[in-house]
């Protein structure tokens, strides 16, 4: 047989493989095959597959605290929920806190020590040794210790309340040259500022919402979404019919979409305001009458009574200045007087001169006193009180270009910190600024360092119940995931540099871990044998005199339980300066008082509309939100985007701008671009540009405008003041 | 013979055989367990287990029920029997109580709800029908899995082309709804998708 | 409010606007249940994928009368005539009989959108881009709901993921396995108010039954006849006349979002 290789056998051969492909699996199985791996790509992440517990945490974002039931999926938490627990943790978690686990990935996080370099086109982090950092800053605070004329060390503690500040200022207790400085503004001033008005034995006073008929509002966040006071949603779900919300607001935020009135004042009118409201009350004597025998300076102190002050704002001056009519501010003030218990409430961050008045509000309509809003708490129990602590100074104190060393703590809330004054009390040369942050800062082109310290839920973190509740509490935010080697909390690096430094700690700070710290704060509750704690695990509430040992205590609050104080009794009397305690302050307050109306002097027509910054309680109060918050900023319309002003479309119309029409905002300081959009809620002569510091929000048109590059240098501090701006077409 | 039907048949028969033997063994990669294994010495009449003495379900765990590095170590934290795999289950893992990462045989796509709870424990199938005389082996096979389609081949068919002639051949939707037919449970796509 | 053609064992949703403080917890609770990622860079209101979405609606006045309220949109889960249903060429989406849930299979689908445009609610999304986590988040997915790829269209399914949790907890209690276990989606869970009602109308405890028989209750456009299974409740005329659109609404109204 020949087997000649000719063309036809060839062909032959390979029709008979053809057939053969066909009739294998091959191509069948390839082509199924290959249309499966089309739906799978390898970049679409797996779900986690494991066994699903839960344990039991608090959320360390706001000072609310609110209870958390994580659920992990072989260890690792895949979502959060709130748990109702104790009174005065209502848990209902707000969108940022559902989103607490996501946040140990932002991307803008930050995992080891870094030194920030500055260059034309930005910044740029370099990763340096934290040894070399500590000794290198060890060295520097060797030097203003024995050289103090050169400059100081301060640390600036982002968020003051918890275990954190009372380890920095134990430390601090330790140095000379030295200060712990609080910013002008931080979450809880407002309550705080009535313990700056009276002279009752309470250490502490928060909120008792369950009777009360009427909240007046300036600007605390009530609904904003997030940072609110857990009593007031439980009100607002349970007694809406019973309750009148009055919402001051140069905007209509969504506390004024939710409120029963809106106010829209003129921005930066509300002392005016405030001050009006208590005039009608004074005049028509619908004022508590215990107040005149408690508060000495109502009416009678010398060179200005609290009624001298209310004597400059009739309703007909206040009308011109917050542009609201006469009628509905008496009217207001009406409604406030007589529908009680009421209570008024300020943003924490609108200045310590309008804390002062609405105080004096509250103290006129009896929100004080046995039958007002006001409860009365014990401070939480301490361990460390024999311990001398640094004093604190209030940044406004701390004189210009004397800082040489700053430590920046802003690990729980970085947004906060009033960067361009700090500036100011800086050296202009030869000084450090090192910042202790899980992430990016927003004004790194001012500092020098950054130091990486936890991200929510990657350590034991203490969580006090907040100003605003009714009773003291406690509970930890326990961890959810491992931290990075290397990361610890921002008072041990201040522990590492001073012991370092050569300075020797008193009591055992020297080597003190967390955990010591965490079980005698733990201790110290426990051995005040009051209160109650409450077990999620089994949502069971336990007297703490039950509890056998502050061994088991001191495990439970590790799985998650929550201690809350007995209730104080309200004082029967006491007495009240609606000018304050200190002499000091009370000038100021006056002083303020007198020049309001007054505006700063500009150019109206290069600067002919008012910026009014929304969405302010973002920026006010969280270092970093999850990038799963585009839902709310870029992927509907139900929060502000950082891209987009409003404004009114008659205000529009005289500018010759149009409706999703790009603009360039500019100010004094600066100018940026944005999309305008018209909205009829925006005042006359207006325009609303986001506050917000939603980074993972990134924008087509590349850099994200943002009300603070108009203001000035992180402008947070600046948004009490009034800033005018002009618009253009883009 | 024809010289060309020679030709026609050595391509034939060669694609042939590179189709059903050569590309199989292609296509799947083989992963081997961790750790040597046999059911049989655990369910045989010496020891007397039962499928659910190690295998637990439930409806808080999303896995397939894979006993943990603890059940073993219920009997064997000290040697049982003389074999080497039992020597290294001790050595290399509860010596030092870490988690054996045994393969999955029958992992379902991510988007397939199955909950061992409502077919083991309501409707009571026996495990034989679905993963075969798995329990009564004496040796964990390799787990086969697709390079393309990243699917092990219990789940695409032990025979290729997919054919199934033992019930537990193949694990695909079908062979679900087969099941579900059989036995008049109503069918939906939200009862069995995620 | 005709109810009948709802089965007692079929869920119902009940969403009170008048306790919606517009806060979106919902919709972010939501997104973290079922897998949803965070928004692509270039996504905007259009293109993002939001299966829970809150509008802020006007009531078209202007001054100080104006007033406005915050909606809740999930998918309506028509019960009649489902409009998606109807147009899917692939029959990627289905209405489970016991459940009432119209379940959208992403596996099956193959990204025409015919069912976006049939939608009356716009409560459908598509993929525009593939879905994309930061490094180290994708440990957070929700085991009981699969992720989807690019060039699918999404929806809000009632929870799907938590159903079916319920019946196998359920299951493993010893109850009957029954269609309508109780369980309650994660919008509903998240709401601070309580604003959001789940259950079925044969479950008496959950209130649903009540609640959608309340002089309050209405739902949108229900002159199209698709008979959704959310219920709003609201005091205010106002609302309930934009929702069902009965007559022209005074000019100036508003709806953002």
């Amino acid at each position: 047989m020949s087997s000649t290789l000719t063309r036809r056998n060839i062909l032959k051969l390979a029709g008979g493989s053809v057939l053969g492909f066909l009739l294998s699996p091959m191509p069948w199985k390839t082509l199924d095959d290959v249309s499966i791996w089309t739906q799978n790509w390898s970049w679409i992440p797996k779900v986690p597959r494991g066994p699903i517990t839960h344990k039991f945490t608090s959320c360390s974002l706001c000072p609310s605290a609110c209870s958390v039931k994580a659920r992990m999926t072989s260890g690792k938490p895949v979502s959060l929920w709130g748990l109702p627990g104790t009174e005065i943790r209502r848990g209902a978690l707000c969108s940022i806190g559902l989103a607490g686990h996501h946040l140990a990935f932002h991307p803008t996080r930050i995992r080891e020590t870094v030194r920030v370099k500055k260059l034309v086109e930005g910044v740029t982090f370099d990763p340096v040794s934290p040894d070399d950092l500590v000794a290198h800053l060890a060295t520097i605070l060797r030097e203003i210790q024995s050289h103090p004329r050169e400059g100081t060390f301060a640390l600036l503690d982002g968020r003051p309340g918890g275990m954190t500040s009372d380890m920095h200022r134990l430390i601090m207790s330790h140095l000379d040259a030295s200060t712990y400085i609080l910013p002008d503004a931080y979450d809880g001033c407002f309550m705080e500022a009535l313990g700056e008005m009276t002279e009752e034995p309470t250490a502490q006073y928060g909120l008792n919402l369950s009777r009360t008929r009427t909240i007046l509002n300036f600007g605390a966040s009530l609904f904003e979404g997030w940072g609110s006071s857990p009593q007031v949603l439980e009100q607002f779900r349970s007694r809406r019919n019973e309750l009148t919300i009055i919402q001051v607001d140069p905007q209509r935020s969504a506390s004024a979409v939710c409120a029963n009135h809106w106010i829209p004042i003129k921005p930066g009118s509300e002392t005016a305001f405030a001050l009006g409201l208590a005039n009608v009350i004074i005049r028509e004597r619908l004022h508590d009458p215990s107040m005149t025998a408690r508060a000495v300076d109502l009416d009678r102190s010398k060179p200005f009574s609290f009624m001298d002050l209310t004597r400059q704002f009739p309703p007909s001056r206040v009308s011109s200045l917050t542009e609201i009519p006469e009628q509905l501010i008496v009217e207001t003030a009406r409604q406030f007087a007589s529908d009680k218990p009421a209570i008024a409430l300020a943003d924490d961050f609108s200045g310590e001169v309008l804390h002062r008045i609405v105080w004096g509000l509250n103290a006129l309509v009896g929100a004080i006193g046995k039958e007002g809003s006001v409860s009365h708490k014990h401070q939480l129990p301490r361990p460390w009180k024999e311990y001398q602590q640094a004093p604190v100074t209030r940044l406004s104190e701390i004189p210009d270009h004397s800082i040489r060393l700053l430590i920046v703590d802003g690990s729980l809330t970085d947004s906060t910190i009033p960067w361009s004054t700090l500036h100011r009390k800086l050296r202009s040369e030869n000084c450090t600024v090192v910042h202790c942050s899980p992430y990016q800062p927003q004004q790194a082109d001012l500092i020098d360092y950054i130091f990486p310290v936890h991200a929510p839920y990657e350590t034991y973190r203490d969580t006090p119940t907040g100003s605003y509740s009714r009773k003291t509490g406690f509970s930890i935010s326990a961890p959810l995931w491992n931290g990075p080697q290397g990361t610890c909390e921002a008072w041990q690096l201040l522990q590492r540099i001073v012991t370092t430094a050569g300075i020797s700690l008193k009591g055992g700070l020297a080597g003190l871990q967390p955990s010591n710290l965490l079980r005698s704060q733990t201790d110290a509750i426990f051995h005040a044998k009051r209160g109650a704690l409450h077990l999620p695990a089994v949502n069971e509430t336990v007297p703490v005199i039950e509890v056998t040992s502050s061994d088991e205590f001191h495990a439970a609050i590790l799985d998650g339980a929550v201690w809350s104080d007995e209730d104080v009794a309200p004082p029967s009397s006491g007495k009240f300066l609606f000018l304050g305690k200190s002499v000091a302050a009370s000038e100021t307050l006056v002083r303020s008082v007198l020049a309001t109306g007054n505006l700063a002097s500009r150019d109206a027509n290069e600067f002919p509309l008012l910026l009014v910054p929304v969405d302010r309680e973002v920026a006010s109060r969280f270092a970093q939100v999850s990038p799963i918050m585009s839902k709310l900023y870029q992927e509907s319309g139900l929060k502000p985007s950082p891209q987009i002003a409003h404004i009114h479309h008659e205000t529009a119309e005289r500018f010759d701008l149009v409706d999703n029409g790009k603009v360039v905002i500019r100010s004094t300081h600066g100018s940026t671009e944005a999309v305008l959009r018209f909205d009829g809620s925006v005042r006359p002569d207006t325009v609303e540009v986001s506050a917000s510091k939603i980074d993972t929000i990134r924008s087509r048109h590349g850099a994200l405008p943002q009300a603070s590059e108009i203001m000035g240098h992180a402008g947070r501090e600046q948004w009490n003041h009034l800033m005018f701006v002009r618009i253009e077409r883009a | 013979m024809n010289s060309g039907w020679l030709s026609f048949l050595l391509g034939f028969g060669g694609m042939l055989l590179v189709g059903w033997v050569f590309f199989p063994s292609l296509l799947y990669h083989s992963e081997p367990q961790p750790l040597q294994f046999s059911h049989a010495a655990h369910t045989g009449e010496a020891v007397g287990m039962t499928c659910d003495n190690c295998h637990a379900f439930s409806s808080e765990v999303r896995s397939a029920a894979i006993p943990q590095i603890a059940k073993c170590i219920e009997c064997h934290s000290e040697p049982l029997g003389e074999t080497e795999a039992e020597r290294r289950l001790i050595d290399e893992f509860i010596s030092l109580n870490r988690e054996i990462s045994w393969r999955t045989y029958a992992r379902q796509p991510d988007n397939v709800y199955f909950p061992h709870i409502q077919h083991v424990q309501v409707a009571e199938i026996p495990c034989e029908r679905c993963h075969g005389p798995h329990g009564t082996s004496d040796s964990l096979i390799t787990v086969q899995v697709n390079r393309i389609s990243g699917y092990s081949r219990n789940i695409e068919g032990q025979i290729v082309p997919g054919l199934r002639f033992r019930e537990w051949d193949r694990m695909k939707m079908n062979d679900c709804s087969e099941c579900h037919n059989e036995r008049g449970v109503r069918e939906s796509c939200l009862k069995c998708h995620k | 409010m005709n109810s009948s053609e709802h089965l007692t064992s079929q869920y119902v949703m009940v969403i009170d606007v008048d306790r919606c403080t517009g806060c979106g917890a919902c919709m972010i609770a939501c997104a973290i249940e079922n897998n949803v990622s965070p928004a692509h860079p270039d996504a905007t209101d259009r293109t993002g994928v939001t299966w829970m979405r809150v509008v802020k609606v006007d009531s078209g006045k202007n001054g100080n009368g104006q007033q406005a309220r915050f909606l809740p949109l999930p998918c309506q889960q028509c019960a009649a005539q489902t409009p998606c249903v109807t147009v899917c060429p692939q029959n990627a989406v289905e209405v489970d009989e016991s459940t009432g849930i119209v379940f959208q299979m992403p596996q099956r689908c193959f990204g025409c959108r015919y069912c976006m445009a049939a939608c009356p609610y716009h409560a459908r999304y598509f993929n525009w881009w593939d879905p994309e986590w930061p490094e180290g988040m994708e440990q957070t997915l929700n085991p009981d709901v699969a992720p989807r790829m690019r060039g699918v269209v999404e929806k809000c399914n009632f929870c799907h993921g938590r159903y079916h949790a319920a019946r196998a907890a359920a299951a493993e209690e010893g109850h009957p396995t029954s269609d309508n276990v109780r369980y309650e989606p994660a919008c509903a869970q998240a709401c601070p108010t309580q604003a959001i009602t789940f259950g079925t109308l044969a479950d008496e405890e959950s209130g649903v039954g009540e609640l959608i028989r309340s002089a309050t209750a209405f739902r949108i456009l229900p002159k199209l006849g698709t008979e959704p299974r959310v219920y709003y409740l609201s005091e205010l005329k106002w609302i309930r006349q934009l929702a069902e659109r009965e007559k022209e609404l005074p000019t100036g109204e508003e709806v953002h979002g």
